[in-house]
């Protein structure tokens, strides 16, 4: 379809108001709850899944974008105003925002995280808009062998990256891997791995099993030990300094002049972020230290990172929020989720009845148009509504998690519910949490075994299908260019991550 | 003063009052459930969303759609089995759950255990070729398969699926083997064939119709009684001297415990509002190709019909 018929019928889809207003309420919502420590962007969107179900498409997924946009601001506000990151993706922020606070200027460093954001976040969009057409044409002609290329090195590279924990990526991926595989064989439909137990017979629901991980099992822990004690001391800790340095709101704006001298920063972020955000499995908190560590070594001032200098805040911010857009890009071109959000997303659309892939930009390209106008627009929505609220939003991260986490674990069982009306989907959601329980006391990388869960089914098809078309010669699996291409890629991405996460030596710290 | 012959009447009379009191009161509460065993957004929930549109004004009472996907069916095939004796809960499915999965494997509930009130419509399992695969018509892909056995790949979406069957039973009367590779449905099908991966696949008109448009991909026959309006050129199998008349169907059914005069309200009421002007725009919006068929027009002929093909396919392939 020609782009000037299509963009009147997906700006009929975008604008109507119920649509503009689950926009407006994802984004809302999503810097509230990345205000405040404990709840991500990512806990919100797992939540409110099943809810966004009988929504339509454009709303559906505008809102759960809004919600992650949302979060990775939000997450920079308790970074600044009280040095806790909100979300992981805004630990790096955290590095010169929170000594900028202290050093009595709490309301630049919060200016400069949000122009940043939403800077960085416009230019992942713009990428998104721009190469996930073209991308998804290539992806046409993949045959099996080349999609086995392609899951085989996302979940490699996806492992792998994880925080550096590599044996422990590795192992979560794998394990997701082995529990998408309960249930029914997909070629012959024979019950397998199922123990004789006629629950397991339909496999381990997707929702239920990530509001699990994702959701309850943060809740879990944090009912167990009063994260509620930490903030206040935090808040009143901030309190006290900003008095003791004899806050004056006067000097403390963000001029023209400062916020042009962000533009490198900003664009090092917005370019670093974009490119990280669209490889599978590094996510936002990665984006954020490269973008910070790239910025400094670009700077004309770089003895000043680390002591509140507003590059250090908006270099990392544009690289956390280029991610959000990014991300989707292998998840439209490919159907591959490249992070925990993004593997959310999906599980929207699948909802929805658009199965990601490559065949779903064609097949639906009123919808997926109108979501792209929705993604720029709540990203202007961030600004708006981020910018008049901004005062306010910095005491949303007191909110004690007391009172949020009971609604959050209703709101969790009776949407898990909802989906498909089984009882069973609530015990697995319970099972889910309590394992995400114990991944977490392991330090083992929750999203990485998400993603392999996820991949798993479509690795297990492309390999039988590469097998049996090859009529069982492993050789076959090779004898593409577009497939030895991919693991070329892939071998190549991971070389250049070990190299630079040795050089910097510890990775990601937070 | 009453004899034995006026209280046999009176008791009559009294028992026809209150069959037709059932009849009058049924729907006596709210709302009507259809069950779908697919989650939402598939063509079968569409289907069941646009009688819950239409449907009050023909049948009485609100109808709502409840999606209770899993284990291929069965858990909104059981579900409707335990409570829709009432006539309340009824399912909207295809063959699949309610036929080839208890011929597969124990299930709690039996072909027999349902009544069909009303096809919705109707889908033709297409054979499909892409242009540069060497043969243009289905003898010529015939030959080619008798020639290499087992050699020729095609997809056709899952194991034992309504695609899959009407090519295994081909395959058995026609004495060919190929080389069959499943999908995880119609998308990547077409994804394969266009792509190069396999030069036949069997999949649904609307999945192809843009590559046959564009000359990309020939249709070969179809598997359904009559020729395909959206594909008129193509010929059927039983054109061409197969018998394999294995068309998909949407189709609404009640538990064969339903009251006799319930379940003929329901067929006739629901054939009825897809029927309506108003269900029929509805359904050509979503690209459904409604043509409803009810109980008075023989369904069940066609459910009984469906159901010796399925299973003699079946003991072909074990």
């Amino acid at each position: 379809m020609p782009l000037l018929d299509l963009l009147p019928l997906a700006a009929d889809i975008a604008f109507r108001p119920e649509v503009l207003l689950a926009v407006l309420l994802g984004v809302f919502l999503g810097v509230t709850v990345g205000a405040i420590p404990g709840i991500s962007g990512d806990m919100a969107m797992a939540v409110l899944l099943p809810f966004v179900f009988t929504m339509d498409a454009a709303a559906a997924i505008g809102m759960l974008m809004g919600i992650y946009k949302g979060g990775l601001f939000g997450g920079s506000i308790s970074a600044i105003m009280f040095g806790v990151p909100g979300t992981p993706g805004a630990a790096a922020t955290m590095m010169d925002g929170y000594p900028a606070k202290q050093a009595g200027r709490p309301n630049s460093a919060l200016h400069t995280a949000l122009y940043s954001s939403v800077f960085g976040d416009l230019a992942g969009v713009m990428v998104l808009i721009f190469i996930a057409t073209p991308l998804a044409a290539l992806a046409l002609k993949f045959g099996p062998r080349d999609f086995f290329a392609l899951y085989i090195v996302s979940i490699v590279v996806i492992a792998s990256l994880d925080k550096g924990r590599v044996v422990r990526g590795f192992a979560a991926a794998s394990i997701g891997v082995m529990l998408s595989m309960i249930g029914r064989d997909p070629f012959t439909g024979a019950q397998r791995y199922t123990f004789g137990i006629p629950e397991l017979a339909g496999g381990i629901g997707l929702v239920p099993l990530l509001i699990g991980l994702f959701a309850l099992s943060e809740i879990m822990i944090q009912v167990g030990r009063s994260f509620h004690a930490r903030v206040q001391t935090e808040a009143q800790r901030a309190a006290q300094v900003a008095q003791d340095a004899g806050y004056d709101p006067r000097k403390d704006k963000l001029s023209r002049q400062e916020f042009r001298s962000l533009w490198r920063a900003m664009t090092i972020g917005s370019a670093t972020g974009t490119f990280i955000g669209a490889l599978p499995g590094a996510g936002a908190t990665l984006a954020g230290f490269l973008s910070y560590a790239l910025a400094q070594r670009a700077s004309r001032r770089p003895q000043e990172f680390g002591k509140g200098c507003m590059e250090g805040i908006a270099a990392p911010e544009a690289g956390n929020s280029a991610t959000a857009g990014a991300t989707l890009i292998p998840l439209f071109s490919f159907g591959i989720p490249g992070s925990g959000s993004a593997a959310l997303i999906g599980a929207a659309f699948i909802m929805q009845g658009i199965t990601p892939g490559p065949q779903m930009i064609e097949a639906n390209m009123p919808i997926i148009y109108a979501i792209f106008i929705l993604l720029v627009l709540g990203t202007l929505m961030n600004l708006v509504v981020s910018k008049a609220l901004l005062p306010y939003y910095a005491r949303i991260s007191l909110i004690p998690p007391r009172i949020v986490l009971p609604i959050v674990v209703a709101l969790a069982v009776v949407g898990t519910y909802a989906i498909s009306n089984s009882v069973t989907d609530v015990w697995m959601l319970v099972a889910a949490g309590v394992f995400g329980v114990l991944m977490r006391g392991f330090g083992i990388p929750i999203p990485a075994l998400a993603l392999g869960f996820i991949l798993g089914p479509g690795f297990e098809r492309a390999l039988r299908q590469a097998l049996m078309l090859g009529q069982n010669d492993w050789g076959y699996l090779l004898q593409s260019p577009i497939a030895l291409a991919i693991y070329a890629t892939g071998a190549g991405v991971m070389a250049l991550f070990f190299w630079a996460t040795f050089r910097r030596g510890q990775p990601d710290a937070a | 003063m009453m004899t034995k012959k006026t209280i046999a009447m009176s008791a009559t009379i009294g028992l026809l009052l209150s069959a037709t009191a059932a009849v009058a009161e049924f729907p006596s509460e709210g709302p009507i459930r259809i069950v779908t065993p697919y989650g939402a957004g598939g063509g079968i929930d569409i289907a069941a969303r646009i009688l819950a549109q239409v449907g009050e004004a023909h049948l009485g009472a609100r109808v709502e759609v409840v999606n209770m996907p899993g284990a291929g069916g069965m858990d909104a095939a059981n579900f409707v089995r335990q409570n829709g004796d009432d006539g309340y809960t009824l399912i909207i499915s295809d063959y699949g759950p309610l036929i080839t999965l208890p011929l597969l494997e124990d299930t709690p509930y039996q072909p027999e255990d349902w009544v069909p009130l009303t096809q919705v419509t109707e889908i033709a399992p297409t054979i499909v070729a892409r242009s540069d695969a060497g043969f243009d018509d289905l003898a010529g892909f015939i030959a080619a398969a008798q020639a290499n056995p087992g050699s020729v790949a095609i997809t056709h979406g899952a194991y034992l699926s309504s695609s899959h069957l009407p090519l295994l039973r081909l395959q058995d009367l026609a004495g060919f083997a190929t080389n069959q590779i499943p999908t995880s449905g119609g998308g990547e099908t077409v994804q394969f064939l266009l792509g190069g991966t396999v030069p036949v696949a069997v999949t649904t008109p609307t999945t192809i119709a843009g590559a046959v448009e564009a000359g990309d991909a020939v249709p070969l026959a179809v598997a359904s009684a009559e020729r395909v309006p959206s594909l008129p050129d193509t010929p059927t199998l039983a054109e061409l001297g197969h018998d394999v008349v294995m068309p998909v169907w949407y189709t609404i059914f009640a538990t064969a415990n339903v009251p006799e005069d319930i379940v003929a309200h329901l067929s006739d009421g629901i054939a009825a509002a897809y029927a309506s002007d108003e269900g029929q725009e509805l359904a050509a919006r979503a690209n459904v190709d409604a043509r409803p068929i009810s109980r008075a027009d023989g369904l069940q002929d066609i459910y009984d019909a469906t159901f010796e093909t399925v299973r003699e396919t079946l003991e072909s392939v074990n």
